[in-house]
C-alpha cells in the first residue's frame, strides 16, 4: 500500500503520509479506492496544496493591475498566433497550388510567407508580454525573450535561414527553464515548449537530411512535423492568461 | 449544487460533504469518510478524501487537531461554519423554490 502512497509528492507525504496509512489500514481499499489514490497522487502533484517548508513561494508575475488586461491581451494574441502557425504551414504544403515549371510540378507555398510572418509577430507579442510579466530578477528568462524576438522576426521573414530558427530556439530555452518557479509559467508550460521546440528540431534535421540524401520530403510529413511546433504558441499565450495582478500590499 | 466552491473543482462537492460531516464535531480521515457514506450513500475514495481535506486545511475552513495515536482529527474553523452556513442556507433556497414550482406545476 505505502508503493501507492510513493505516488504522492514529498511535501504531501510529509505532512499526510501518517494518517493516510492509518486509514488505509482502518479499511482496505477496493480496485477502485486505488484507482481513486493514484487520482489523488496525479492532482497532489498538478495541483500541489501543500508546501515544504524550505520551498520558496511562486515568485508572483509583476504585472500591475493596469498591465494585466494587456498581458491577457497579448496571451490571447499568442495563442490566435498557433493557429496562424498551423495555417501557414497547411498553405505552405498541402494547400498550396501545383505549378508547372522548370523544376517540373510542385507546390508553390509562397502564399504562406505572410502568414506565416503574422504567427511569428502573435508570438512576438506574447514575448513582449512576457516582457512586461516577468520579475526583474528572472534575468536568464528575460535575456532569453530579448533574443528570441529579433531572431524570430528575422526567421520569419527568411524561413530558409536556419540558424535564425536555431538561435532563437535555443533563447527560447532559456526563457522556459529562467521562468520556471513564477506564478504563471507552469511546469506544464515548460513541457509544452520542450515539445514545441523539440518539434522544430526535429522538422529542420529531417528537412536538411532528407534534402541532403536528395529525397523530396513529402507535404504531409511537413505538415505534421511543423505542427509539433505549435505548443511554442499554446504555452506563451496560454501562462500569459493566468497572470494575475499584484494586489499592492496594505 | 456548491456555488461558491467552484474553485474547487471536482472536489466542490466532496468538500462540502466533509463540512458537513464535521459540523457535529471533529472526526478523523476514516471517521470521515463513514460519515459522508452514510450522508451521501455513496462511498469517497481515499484520494477524493485527502485532496479535498487539503483544500479545506489550505483555505482555513478546516484545521488539523493533535494526533491521537496515527489518526488526526479535524475540525471546522470558525470561517468554515460561516462558510457552511452560507452554501447550506443557498441550497436551502434552491430547493424550496424548486419544490415550489413542482407544486404549482402539478396538474
Amino acid at each position: 500500500m505505502s508503493a501507492l502512497v510513493r505516488l504522492y509528492p514529498r511535501a504531501w507525504r510529509d505532512r499526510y503520509e501518517e494518517e493516510f496509512l492509518a486509514l488505509l489500514e482502518a479499511r482496505p481499499p477496493t480496485v477502485g479506492d486505488r484507482l481513486d489514490i493514484v487520482r489523488g497522487a496525479i492532482d497532489a502533484r498538478t495541483r500541489p496544496q501543500v508546501r515544504r517548508p524550505e520551498a520558496p513561494e511562486p515568485e508572483p508575475a509583476n504585472a500591475a493591475p493596469d498591465d494585466t488586461v494587456l498581458v491577457r491581451r497579448l496571451g490571447y494574441a499568442a495563442l490566435a498566433g498557433g493557429v496562424v502557425w498551423l495555417m501557414a504551414w497547411s498553405l505552405a504544403t498541402v494547400a498550396a497550388p501545383v505549378v508547372y515549371d522548370g523544376y517540373g510540378p510542385h507546390r508553390d507555398g509562397s502564399a504562406a510567407l505572410p502568414v506565416l510572418f503574422l504567427s511569428v509577430i502573435l508570438l512576438v507579442g506574447g514575448l513582449f508580454g512576457h516582457l512586461i510579466a516577468l520579475p526583474a530578477s528572472r534575468r536568464a528568462a528575460r535575456a532569453g525573450v530579448v533574443v528570441a524576438i529579433p531572431f524570430l522576426l528575422l526567421w520569419s521573414a527568411g524561413p530558409w535561414v536556419i540558424w535564425f530558427a536555431l538561435i532563437a530556439m535555443i533563447a527560447l530555452v532559456a526563457f522556459a527553464i529562467g521562468s520556471l518557479g513564477t506564478s504563471h509559467w507552469s511546469v506544464a508550460a515548460c513541457a509544452a515548449m520542450a515539445v514545441g521546440i523539440g518539434g522544430s528540431i526535429a522538422f529542420a534535421l529531417l528537412t536538411i537530411g532528407l534534402v541532403n540524401l536528395g529525397t523530396e520530403v513529402p507535404y504531409e510529413m511537413m505538415l505534421l512535423v511543423t505542427a509539433t511546433a505549435t505548443p511554442i504558441w499554446l504555452a506563451v499565450g496560454g501562462s500569459l492568461i493566468r497572470v494575475r495582478p499584484i494586489v499592492p500590499a496594505a | 449544487m456548491t456555488r461558491g466552491f467552484e474553485e474547487l473543482g471536482r472536489f466542490a462537492e466532496p468538500s462540502l460533504y466533509i463540512l458537513v460531516s464535521l459540523a457535529s464535531g471533529p472526526r478523523h480521515g476514516y471517521a470521515i469518510m463513514t460519515d459522508v457514506e452514510e450522508i451521501s450513500g455513496t462511498p469517497m475514495g481515499p484520494g477524493t478524501l485527502y485532496g479535498a481535506l487539503a483544500r479545506l486545511e489550505k483555505r482555513g475552513l478546516i484545521e488539523a487537531l493533535e494526533p491521537e495515536e496515527r489518526r488526526r482529527p479535524y475540525r471546522l474553523t470558525a470561517l468554515g461554519a460561516t462558510t457552511l452556513e452560507t452554501q447550506l442556507n443557498s441550497l436551502s433556497g434552491f430547493v424550496s423554490t424548486g419544490l415550489a414550482r413542482m407544486k404549482r406545476e402539478a396538474p
